[in-house]
């Protein structure tokens, strides 16, 4: 008996898991098919829009501040013992743009959009006003999912981009400052150095990063059982889900995308 | 005519639902009785189709629903409103919009007509000025009128009430009652009223039915009830059984 559930308890386990992804994914396709919803429902997306796009700005300015900063002020360091400090502008550039802007601006989407979705939608599912929208004919995927889908694929870029450009103007200040690295100069290598491709990588990352947060925070938040815990739990495990999964995309993309493109 | 066939509804390895028939034939109110917990939130929700039965079959004017995709399941959607037994609000929206939103969601009535409708709903449940409030910020008594008035502004054919006059005021609760014997007056709605007071159940059901454990009881016409010999039928009827005979004999 004892045997037999040690044997037992995670291959059910994974199986459960295995379930959980196979529900996610019909969702996520379900998503993408009514995506022209957004449409419909566009005073809902217009409002997503400014929630979870313009109003995340503030935060996104300075995190992206910080992150150039930080890295112009430890490239520049470490450069300057080889006396190579010219490069900092370069270095910085290239972080920043390709992997610093795109993944700290993904991790804080998928915590601020995240926690938002997964409770606001778990709330809803929880005191039945899902099922009085079903009742009323109208799709939770089409009215709730979708406008907050395309709300984050059309924000995240513009964020992301805000995040480079003061990440960049942030580690071009530092340099100038404490490595006297002329900020002409700074800029020039760093916009010199930056090749399509990376630009490319930089933009397309946001919008895949978005795709997933947005999908799997409304599939949380859908899918909340047990009231008020189970509104927690939901929003827990939608940031902590998403979280890894840009991590995960991120990886992808620095591995296997960078090298075919 | 809401039809129900040997309807099994299984929730966490416990029968919700065990094998209940019944039906409802159109312009008829079906009243329906029983303790907490018998499941009758649940068969109105297995009606609704927001939950699937675990076996049997539910036919709403004969074509049966039980096993038909959200979007086939719309068009009877759109017929049917439903009073949910915590009133479901949504809470983003004021209380104008949630009156107004299936309208505004599949009519073509233009924003001036559907404010009309809107304001004639809150009227006939005696909620005038609250149009531009948040459910947040009305009281239980009134979120319930709400409710009430968001199912029948867009005058459905198929009305289930989860116990409509819960939690409000006598009063309130005798509008809400004449409310609906004056909708399946004028409209011939057909209805559901799940409720646990006796005395609305004998003022606006044609047919009673009794759920207790995921069974129905008991099924049939108010007199058959207070006849019905069952020692559980006899337990819920002993505090009111004079009380209803006198409102039957009222009304007859
Ligand atoms: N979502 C659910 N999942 C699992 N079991 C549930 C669910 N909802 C209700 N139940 C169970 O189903 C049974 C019937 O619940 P239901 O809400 O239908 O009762 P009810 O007759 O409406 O009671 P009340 O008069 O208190 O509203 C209860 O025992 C309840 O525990
Ligand atoms: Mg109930």
């Amino acid at each position: 008996m004892g045997n037999h559930s040690i044997d037992i308890a995670p291959i059910r386990a994974l199986k459960m898991k295995l379930l959980r992804l196979q529900e996610y994914s019909i969702f996520a396709v379900e998503n993408v098919r009514a995506l022209f919803a957004a449409w419909r429902y566009r005073r809902d997306t217009l409002e997503q829009m400014y929630l979870i796009g313009a109003q995340a700005f503030p935060i996104v300015f300075i995190s992206g501040m910080f992150s150039g900063v930080i890295m112009a002020i430890e490239a520049g360091n470490r450069l300057e013992t080889f006396g190579a400090k010219l490069l900092v502008g370069r270095t910085t550039a290239l972080a920043v743009v390709r992997e610093l802007g795109p993944v700290i601006t993904g991790l804080l989407m998928a915590a601020r959009t995240g926690a938002k979705n997964a409770s606001e939608l778990g709330s809803m599912q929880v005191s039945e006003q899902i099922d009085a929208l079903r009742a009323f004919g109208t799709n939770p995927i089409e009215k709730l999912a979708v406008p907050r889908l395309v709300a984050a694929l059309v924000m995240f870029l513009p964020l992301t981009l805000v995040a480079d450009l003061i990440g960049l103007l942030g580690g071009m200040t530092v340099s100038d400052i404490w490595l006297h690295v002329d900020r002409g100069f700074f800029w020039h290598s760093a916009v010199y150095d930056l090749k399509m491709k990376d630009i490319i990588v930089g933009c397309a990352k946001p919008v895949v990063f978005s795709f997933f947060i947005s999908t799997i925070s409304c599939f949380y938040g859908l899918a909340t059982t047990g009231g008020t815990v189970g509104v927690g739990r939901a929003a827990v495990n939608a940031v902590v889900v998403a979280s890894v999964v840009v991590l995960f995309n991120d990886y992808i993309f620095t591995k296997v995308i960078w090298a075919i493109l | 005519m809401i039809r129900v066939e040997h309807v099994t509804v299984e929730g966490e390895g416990r029968k919700i639902l065990d094998d209940v028939s019944f039906q409802v034939k159109s312009g008829e109110t079906k009243v329906v009785l029983g303790p907490s917990g018998a499941g009758k939130s649940s068969l109105l929700k297995i009606i609704l189709g927001l939950w699937k039965p675990t076996a049997g079959a539910v036919f709403i004017d004969g074509m049966e629903i039980t096993h038909l995709s959200e979007r086939a399941l719309n068009p009877i959607r759109r017929r049917t409103a439903m009073v949910f037994q915590g009133n479901a609000l949504f809470d983003s929206l004021t209380v104008a919009e949630n009156v107004g939103y299936f309208l505004q969601e599949h009519s073509t009535m233009s924003a001036a007509e559907i404010y009309e409708r809107v304001e004639d709903c809150l009227q006939f449940v005696n909620l005038p000025d609250t149009m531009n409030l948040l459910p947040e910020e009305i009281s239980g008594g009134m979120k319930k009128r709400v409710a009430i008035a968001r199912a029948i502004a867009f005058h459905p054919e198929i009305i289930l009430y989860d116990e409509p006059t819960t939690g409000l005021d006598p009063i309130n609760a005798k509008t809400i009652t004449e409310l609906i014997i004056k909708l399946k007056q004028e409209r011939h709605a057909t209805s559901i009223i799940v409720t646990h007071i006796l005395r609305d159940a004998f003022a606006v059901g044609d047919s009673l039915a009794v759920m207790d454990n995921g069974n129905i009881v008991f099924d049939g016409s108010p007199e058959e009830l207070l006849a019905c010999e069952l020692p559980f039928i006899q337990n819920f009827l002993s505090e009111i059984r004079e009380e209803a005979r006198l409102i039957l004999h009222e009304q007859r």
